[in-house]
């Protein structure tokens, strides 16, 4: 199939209206090759379910645009919000250069190409606004994409770590499956920010988490955050109900704590697979993963595993974690 | 399958492959076992008419592409002969932009294309712009049939205004042999995705039961979709093509229930 496709970024979309910024002419700068293309308005490439998510990601293309609206979300009810009653989320990158097959984002989205929103002021602004309203806030950065990885394109986050520690009541967190955030986190200010990973046995990471660092390499790049001396955020989420799972799991939880050093975990959260049903029945349309295809149940319009499958390993899962970690530092979702 | 829309018979000779024409009371129709060529007409309408025809006629499957070649005007006369490859086009009257998915690689230098209502005068051209008069409809219309992906548009520069286009400086010998062979391989390979040997399978098993060919064709699709679900369709299929009826209002309530299944 690689022979037919266009290597990807052979193409960069970019608003005309951004042509003059300055990351744009910077991310610019590192495609010397690729062609670029100007248009009005990046919904008239991204949008339109004419599209196929699934053979798209195999040559994606970025495109760069300017957000016009809702900067911040309120906090998905999916996600935890580790007891912070003030939570969001903001992305200015929509869409991964990795490829889980279990993803919510092919659901979500008509196209699976890059949009990288470059007027990352306003996004401060509204973030500004909303630090003056609350007393503390939670904010997860980049749960559309995995921010780390993109670092080479443009460095986001470093922008965005100055400016949460301007504002001294935000904690950000920022989650990745890669191996590389270690680099991207070494001499930042970084008293504000949460790094977290996500984590799964080495089996499933191979067979749904393509292109992403595999279980040994996150190991080594948390236990180098680790040795700045900053306490790291673990995500064993989605749990995948698949085989012998639950041995795998606590495997899983074995080599993690073998490997890490405890004092330095700040907390761990485990979740079940679950997806909007929505987001699922498009994922359907364009994927042929096994894992989507599974007996969900619905509940208020979310599928997930059935609730006595979960409750069953859940049980056992946290008996098993009360061995490394304290409960008071376990989050289920 | 790979659909080829072109607007004239001149434009027809650069499609090499050997194809029958087909007996259609309104269009020229030509096809292969793996192409449905039809010839337009010049313009919007008899573009956006033809599309529309041709896939009430065949029923495109997911997999299936579709290309528009023809011949474009551009400024500069020393393109004339050169081939490009279309990522954008534009509506003249509109003043509206449409883009091309770029997945897929054809080796081809690309362009972007006007559309207008009427041939051009070079002196209204912009250079590296290339004009012609059904490329905005035509791939406005196939989005309603095909997935971005699988819409490809190849123009061969014709002349370099109204004035300027004759069919003897236009070389006829080109082929399209290698872009024709990178897009049977595009549709090969998305077979796979859209389970479309299965679908097959639907189909050719479907003839066997005793349904009327309207409600063998909503069955047809409702299997699919189950299919493309995921959902195991062997065991309803075989009952599907082995039941039997006393008359026709006991096949009509089984129908329905599958329909609303």
């Amino acid at each position: 199939m690689s022979k037919l496709l266009n290597r990807s970024f052979s193409h960069i979309y970019v608003e005309k209206q951004v042509a003059n910024n300055y990351i744009t002419k910077n991310i610019l700068s590192k495609f010397k090759d690729s062609k670029v293309i100007y248009i009005d308005d990046y919904k008239e490439v991204f949008s339109g379910f004419d599209q196929n998510f699934s053979i798209q990601k195999q040559s994606q293309k970025i495109i760069i645009a300017e957000k016009k609206d809702n900067f911040i979300y309120q906090g998905s009810k999916m996600c935890h919000d580790f007891n912070n009653s003030a939570f969001f989320y903001a992305n200015n990158i929509i869409n991964c250069l990795f490829d889980c097959k279990y993803c919510y984002l092919g659901g979500m989205y008509p196209s699976s190409n890059i949009v990288v929103f470059v007027n990352i002021e306003e996004f401060f602004y509204e973030i500004e606004k909303i630090s003056k309203s609350y007393k503390n806030i939670y904010l997860s950065y980049g749960y559309d994409t995995d921010i780390p990885i993109f670092e080479n394109i443009y460095p986001f986050i470093g922008e965005w770590i100055n400016k949460i520690n301007e504002l001294s009541n935000i904690k950000m967190e920022i989650r990745t499956k890669s191996n590389i955030f270690h680099n991207v986190l070494s001499n930042k200010n970084i008293d504000n920010v949460i790094p977290a990973w996500t984590l799964n046995p080495q089996k499933f990471i191979e067979k749904y988490e393509k292109k992403t660092a595999n279980l040994d390499e996150r190991l080594v790049s948390i236990k180098k955050v680790q040795d700045m001396g900053i306490k790291v955020r673990l995500s064993i989420d989605p749990i995948i109900i698949e085989g012998d799972f639950l041995k795998e799991y606590k495997l899983l939880i074995d080599k993690i704590f073998n490997f890490l050093n405890h004092e330095f975990i700040r907390d761990l959260s485990i979740g079940f697979f679950r997806i909007p049903n929505v987001y699922l029945k498009n994922l359907k349309k364009h994927s042929n993963s096994p894992i989507i295809f599974n007996n969900f149940e619905v509940i208020d319009s979310i599928a997930t595993y059935p609730l006595k499958e979960k409750e069953t390993a859940i049980n056992s899962l946290i008996n098993y974690l009360n061995r490394f970690i304290e409960r008071e530092k376990i989050f289920i979702i | 399958m790979i659909y080829v829309v072109v607007s004239s018979k001149q434009e027809k000779r650069f499609i090499k492959e050997n194809l029958v024409k087909i007996k259609d009371y309104f269009f020229d129709i030509y096809e292969n076992t793996k192409i449905k060529l039809i010839i337009s007409g010049i313009g919007a309408y008899n573009v956006s008419s033809s599309i529309s025809y041709i896939c009430r006629l065949f029923e495109p499957q997911k997999n299936d592409l579709i290309l528009n070649y023809g011949f474009a005007a551009t400024k500069e006369i020393k393109y004339v002969n050169n081939i490009f490859r279309i990522n954008t086009v534009k509506d003249f009257c509109l003043n509206k932009n449409m883009y091309f998915d770029l997945t897929y690689d054809l080796g081809l230098q690309e362009r972007s294309l006007v559309t207008m209502p009427k041939p051009v005068e070079n002196n209204e051209m912009e250079k590296n712009m290339l004009y012609d008069m059904e490329g905005y409809a035509f791939y406005q219309i196939s989005r309603k049939f095909f997935d971005r992906q699988n819409i490809f548009m190849i123009k061969k520069i014709s002349d370099n205004g109204k004035n300027n286009f004759d069919l003897k400086n236009i070389d006829l010998n080109d082929g399209l042999d290698k872009t024709f062979e990178k897009l049977y391989n595009i549709s090969d390979e998305q077979e796979k995705i859209y389970k479309i040997k299965e679908l097959k399978y639907i189909k050719s098993s479907m003839i066997k039961s005793n349904f009327t060919k309207v409600q063998k064709d909503l069955i047809i699709k409702k299997l699919y979709q189950f299919l493309l679900d995921g959902k195991e369709i062997n065991n309803l299929l075989d009952e599907i093509i082995k039941k039997e009826f006393n008359n026709k209002r006991e096949r009509n309530c089984y129908f329905e229930q599958i329909i609303k299944s």
